[in-house]
């Protein structure tokens, strides 16, 4: 049958209308029970923290360690005392790397769940899709991983390492280091990578470098043949690769092999974490830079308390801690003691005693301003046989920020 | 109920649905709602004019961002009317993009998959170029805070908002749906299952084409312009690949050949996934990819074909079609004929016809013999549009013709009927000669308010009678006899009005009987209406049973010329022809 | 001079690359008429086969005849089950290889996980080609890349399985009346271009990160080479070739994200120029 008929399917359609129009109706129910359950949850249940990470698309990788560590602090918490004298939960959410459906997501867990804070850790553009759906649910959002910074909303918080925080201190103390200044700048093109490169190249000039050449590569590019041959052709000393995941491990591996490995310019990673560098192999990443807010390898009495209770909880072979997932605990454990001081879990209330906040995290101390930025230190690490060595720290770094509190 | 009304009662219903299901999911249904006329649009011109588009995406994010950019400008600039001016901008640019791609790929004459490759290449750039073009689309990230829905200063409460959306989603559905059942629907529908048949019945399938594609462009783009006021943010991926598969996937999965199908399709599958992303975060996309395999082997012509099969047959009655008689035409303009003069055509090294001369200038039945090869057909094909000829011209009542398009042809009166039947088998006898009424007569406007009542010729009516179609009207076209089918051709090329017929092997395939009736119609269309008829024929005994002139094509030039006697004592022709065929078929 | 010979060879393996991933979809697509989506997946499983062998101690030989025959056979299922189907209407082929493609990623991630896995460089370090070092991997790929169209090539054009092949491209139901089984050479046919994927697959693999998505990188850029190169095989070549050259070319002299966009407008070009395009309808 070829033919449209569809005035012959009106019928059929507002049988299917209606029952679409029951069955997400029987979603809103279930919403309505839920956020009555927000109202029951007021006089004793559990509280739900919301965390919309991504589980499944090209930031899934990070998925994984993202959940756990949630989950481990929630059970930290809970073990304390929970918050305002209530358990917490951790309902997780999938943004598959989309901002479409993060938002969905987002709406899901803000509207229907009735989560009492959304964590975020996903990219950007997921935060910008989702940023009026928690304003409008008038529910604090705490984004963690790090990104390009410059968000200036009063219902965000925002813990991840930005630009300023990585670059400020490190690339002259690189500089230093080394002995080069020349530098080339090769990034992912997109808010953060150009965030990044931006920053890079105004702290690189300013203490007395110079940038001899800067690429931006679509997200996904597979093929870096002729970017490595503009590099060897720029003949850097240095190199800042502000890429993601796999796009960094097919240009390092290239790189290495085409003769441009860490030998002939010396990297300075901005997102070269463990798992980034597990990727390249230990031949490709010996005697890389790599600065981030967080490192597996830290040696501190809180980082080692961490690592011992995940590996207890989720298994030796449980997923790599990683910077990004790291600042997703340390959230999740500031909002906790906020909350606590606030009495309270309403945005404002819990946005007042936020800022100013500071805590022992696995990092080391870590201060959410007022502002609603957070000042944290920033490690250098040098890799030597795949493994990360803290090479350089700077503690209570503030990120540049232009928000007010 | 009234039937005005009925169509009407989802909009309504929709709204309040989204209203009262409350914030999450009333604006995931007025969210999905959107995306469900988006992809009733592609499905539109997909299972109308069998154009697959991979970058449907691409007016619609066009749109999105337009739509995004004016509410955000306005804003900015005080303005009160951004939520208008990006609602008129996003069908604009989505029109204009849709326009642009048609133009491009449709002129080409690309076959589907070629089509839906350029789309592709499309729908790949522009996620690069709204990725890129920070200052207006801003970026990976993209715009976000965009105002809701407002005119002036009436600005509605998300409640409100909301089920504005979902009504104006409805409302656009129920558009689409009545544009498919008008006359308009059902001749792209018979355009995709045979181009050159609606060709040769007078419709710029062309213009037909890129009209429709443009025309869902707009509607890919106004929706565009609503999503983004409803969700509230657009970023790249709202306009690439990933978004265009979608809507091609949920088409496809609803049944690309109804509206309401991918609609319900689009709203299933996404409430599903993010249902099932709740409760199953590991798997939902394992199951998501499962089901759509599933759904391919299963029902491979949509769900909605399937669940339309399983309901009551009375809840789908046929179209009621009314054909009457018109008046015969007494326009007094002189019928001149056709006059071909040294026509040729050439492929390549290969000449197919060289020189040819012909005059059907006066009512009688020419027929137009030759052996395999000589070009009989290639004549026909080059006089009627589908060939364009290398030399040569012919005039059709008295006007030059050379060289145009097959549709002009026979809007200028020229009928043409094939070798192997071509109706559309999916459609009744009545719908049949309707659409081959108004081939000849109506632009793509006139079809659209056209109701389904024709009125036919007396020469279609004369064949019509002699076939006993007059009470079986209501019946498929595909399930006539062989035989009935040509005879049913006939009258649809006679139903467009000509002047001049011109016919391939009118009885190939045929029983001796229906062979008889063929010559017995032919002569009363002779005498009885005064038409000129060219005929390609093999078949010796109908020939003479019908012929009045005969023309002998050899190596594509004309050999001889004259009655069926001179040509039968002509000792050359015999030699090379008719005495091998004289016993019957060659 | 050493610049030129250095962009040259650049251009080369790039286009070795692109060839590599295209080839087998030039024959699902050009021979066949399916649009898979699932190709990169195919790649995926060979890359994955190339791991697993590796984390096995078994030599990188035995992984690219692994992801061969993982390949092959993957293919010849999927033909049974799935793309067998479809003949009849080859759009359904979009939504049931979109399908088979999320089921593949999921599958391959429940099975092998999100992290990055690594491939060992089989022939590390450098070559000098008149002077100028080249990674020895690339030149190998090179080769690889123009033995393999070669060898399919070849199988078209001088094997009695080509002719069969051939014929059923061009007219399917009129080779069956001939006697040709249309439906064992669609099985060969594909099968075979999802065991290329998949060697492609093995052969990217210490070039790149092996992760479940990988596949999708690679698919994009294969779709634009099989566009350009129209429905045959041989054009695969000079596609890669001529795609590579703009690509490497704008990246070099001016920036990675112009020469995206370049090789998408030549893509669009070659659809549009082509003179007798093997996607045109033919009246």
């Amino acid at each position: 049958m070829s033919t449209i008929k569809s005035h012959q399917l009106n019928k059929t359609w507002l049988a299917v209308t209606a029952a679409s129009a029951l069955a997400l109706t029987g979603c809103a129910t279930d919403g309505g029970k839920s956020s009555a359950g927000k109202q029951r949850s007021a006089s004793g249940g559990a509280l739900k923290i919301g965390l919309l990470t991504s589980m499944s698309g090209p930031a899934g990788l990070f998925g994984p360690a993202t959940r756990n560590v949630a989950e481990l602090a929630a059970q930290e918490i809970n073990a304390s005392g929970g918050v305002l004298g209530r358990k917490v939960s951790v309902v997780i959410g999938d943004d598959a790397t989309n901002p479409d459906t993060g938002r969905q997501t987002a709406t899901r867990l803000l509207n229907s769940d009735g989560v009492s804070v959304l964590v975020g850790m996903h990219t950007s553009a997921t935060r910008e899709a989702v940023l009026p759906a928690a304003r409008s649910a008038d529910t604090l959002y705490m984004y963690t991983p790090v990104f390009e910074g410059g968000t200036c909303d009063p219902d965000l918080f925002t813990n991840g390492e930005v630009p300023s925080q990585q670059l400020k201190q490190t690339i002259p103390w690189t500089q230093s280091a080394t002995g080069r200044t020349k530098w080339f700048l090769l990034g992912n093109d997109y808010a953060w990578g150009r965030a990044s490169l931006d920053a890079a190249k105004q702290y690189i000039t300013a203490s007395g470098g110079e940038v001899v050449g800067t690429a931006f590569v679509p997200l996904g590019t597979t093929d870096f043949q002729a970017v490595i041959q503009k590099i060897q052709q720029a003949n850097p000393g240095l190199l800042l690769p502000a890429l993601v995941g796999g796009d960094a491990i097919a240009f390092e591996k290239q790189a290495y092999d085409a003769g441009l490995g860490n030998s002939e310019a010396q990297r300075l990673g901005i997102l070269y974490e463990e798992n980034t560098l597990a990727g390249m192999g230990p031949k490709v990443t010996e005697g890389m830079y790599t600065s981030l807010g967080y490192f597996q390898s830290l040696e501190s009495p809180a980082n080692s308390a961490f690592l011992t209770a995940y590996r207890k909880k989720f298994g030796a072979e449980a997923p790599t801690v990683t910077s990004l997932s790291e600042q997703t605990y340390v959230a999740i454990k500031a909002w906790a003691q906020a909350a606590n001081a606030a009495g309270s879990t309403q945005a404002k209330d819990v946005a007042a005693k936020l800022g100013g906040l500071s805590l022992d995290a696995p990092a080391g101390k870590v201060t959410f301003e007022k502002n609603r930025t957070a000042t944290q230190p920033v490690y250098v690490g040098r890799v030597a046989d795949g493994a990360v060595r803290i090479e350089k720290t700077f503690t209570g770094v503030a990120a540049d920020s232009k928000c007010t509190g | 109920m009234n039937p005005f009304v009925r169509q009407l009662l989802p909009i309504p219903l929709a709204a309040a649905a989204a209203v009262l299901a409350g914030p999450y999911a009333g604006g995931l249904l007025a969210q999905f709602l959107v995306l469900g006329t988006v992809t009733a649009a592609l499905a539109l011109t997909w299972g109308t004019a069998g154009i697959l588009n991979l970058g449907h995406s691409v007016t619609f994010g066009a749109g999105a961002y337009a739509g995004a950019w004016f509410s955000l400008f306005a804003e900015a600039h005080g303005g009160a009317y951004g939520s208008l001016a990006g609602l008129g901008a996003g069908a604009l640019l989505g029109g204009v993009m849709a326009w642009l791609i048609a133009a491009v790929g449709l002129r080409r004459r690309l076959d589907a998959v070629g089509f839906a490759l350029v789309t592709f290449v499309v729908a790949l750039a522009a996620e690069q170029v709204a990725g890129r073009w920070t200052g207006v689309t801003g970026g990976f990230n993209g715009l976000t805070d965009i105002p809701r829905f407002h005119i002036g200063a009436l600005s509605f409460t998300p409640t409100a908002a909301r089920g504005v959306t979902a009504g104006l989603a409805v409302l656009v559905i129920v558009l689409l749906a009545s544009l498919a059942r008008r006359p308009y629907g059902v001749a792209l529908a018979a355009v995709r299952d045979n181009e050159r048949r609606m060709a040769a019945l007078g419709y710029d399938v062309g213009a037909a084409k890129t009209g429709v594609f443009t025309f869902t462009g707009v509607v890919a783009g106004l929706m565009g312009a609503v999503y983004v006021m409803q969700v509230q943010f657009v970023s790249p991926g709202l306009i690439g690949l990933v978004m265009g598969t979608n809507f091609v996937v949920w088409a496809m999965l609803g049944s690309r050949r109804t509206v309401w199908g991918p609609v319900v399709a689009t709203l299933v599958v996404s409430a599903g996934a993010n249902l099932l992303a709740d409760a199953a975060l590991d798997y939902w996309l394992l199951v998501t990819g499962a089901a759509f395999v599933a759904a391919v082997v299963l029902v491979p012509d949509g769900v909605a074909v399937v669940v339309r099969h399983r309901m009551p047959a009375r809840w789908f009655p046929a179209r009621r079609v009314v054909l009457g008689r018109a008046a015969p035409v007494a326009d007094g303009q002189a019928r001149e004929g056709l006059v071909v003069r040294s026509v040729g055509c050439r492929f390549g090294p290969f000449t197919a016809l060289r020189g040819v001369d012909l005059d059907l200038t006066e009512p009688g039945v020419h027929c137009l013999i030759g052996p395999n090869g000589a070009g009989k057909s290639t004549l026909l094909d080059v006089l009627s549009g589908f060939t364009p000829a290398t030399d040569g011209s012919w005039r059709l009542n008295g006007q030059d013709v050379t060289g145009r398009p097959p549709w002009e042809l026979t809007r200028s009166g020229l009928g043409r009927k094939f070798q192997a039947p071509s109706i559309a088998g999916s459609l009744t006898l009545a719908e049949n000669l309707a659409l081959a009424r108004w081939g000849r007569t109506h632009g793509a406007r006139a079809l659209v308010r056209q109701r389904w009542t024709a009125n036919l010729p007396p020469e279609a009516w004369f064949v019509l009678d002699a076939a006993g179609f007059a009470d079986r009207m209501d019946t498929l076209a595909g399930s006539l006899s062989h035989g009935e089918q040509q005879l049913l051709e006939l009258a649809m090329t006679l139903t467009a009005g000509c002047d001049v017929l011109l016919l391939d092997e009118p009885t190939a395939g045929m029983t001796r009987s229906e062979t008889e009736q063929v010559a017995e119609v032919l002569r009363g269309l002779v005498h009885d209406h005064g038409l000129p008829v060219l005929v390609v024929e093999h078949d010796m005994a109908f020939i003479r049973s019908v012929a009045d002139r005969v023309t002998v094509l050899r190596g594509g030039e004309v050999m001889a010329t004259g009655t069926v006697a001179e040509i039968e004592s002509n000792s050359e022709v015999s030699a090379v022809y008719v005495g091998r065929a004289a016993g019957g078929r060659p | 001079m050493d610049q030129t010979i250095a962009l040259t060879l650049g251009v080369l393996s790039s286009a070795a690359v692109l060839a590599l991933t295209a080839v087998g979809l030039s024959l699902s697509f050009g021979l066949m008429r399916i649009i898979n989506l699932a190709h990169g997946e195919f790649l995926t499983v060979g890359a994955y086969s190339s791991v697993v062998t590796a984390d096995h101690g078994l030599s990188w030989g035995v992984g690219l005849a692994a992801a061969a025959a993982v390949g092959l056979g993957m293919g010849a299922l999927t033909e049974l089950l799935l793309i067998r189907r479809l003949y009849r209407s080859p759009e359904l082929s979009i939504l049931a290889t979109f399908g088979l493609s999320i089921v593949v990623r999921q599958l391959i991630q429940l099975a092998y996980g999100k992290d990055y896995r690594t491939v060992a460089n089989p022939l590390p370090g450098a070559t000098q080609v008149l002077g100028v070092p080249f990674p020895t991997y690339q030149l190998l790929l090179t080769g690889f890349a123009v033995a393999i169209v070669v060898a399919v090539l070849a199988v078209l054009r001088f094997t009695s399985l080509g002719l069969r092949v051939r014929a059923v491209a061009d007219d399917a139901a009129l080779s069956e009346t001939l006697g040709v089984p249309s439906t064992r050479v669609n099985l060969v046919v594909f099968a075979t271009s999802a065991a290329l994927a998949a060697t492609a697959g093995a052969l990217v693999a210490p070039l790149t990160n092996v992760q479940p998505d990988m596949g999708l990188d690679y698919v994009f850029t294969a779709f634009l080479v099989v566009i350009v190169a129209g429905r045959r095989v041989a054009p695969v070549l000079v596609a890669a070739l001529g795609l590579a050259a703009v690509q490497n070319l704008t990246t070099f002299w001016t920036d990675p994200l112009l020469a995206r966009l370049a090789i998408l407008v030549l893509a669009f070009l070659a659809v549009q120029v082509r003179p007798s395009a093997g996607f045109r309808v033919a009246t």
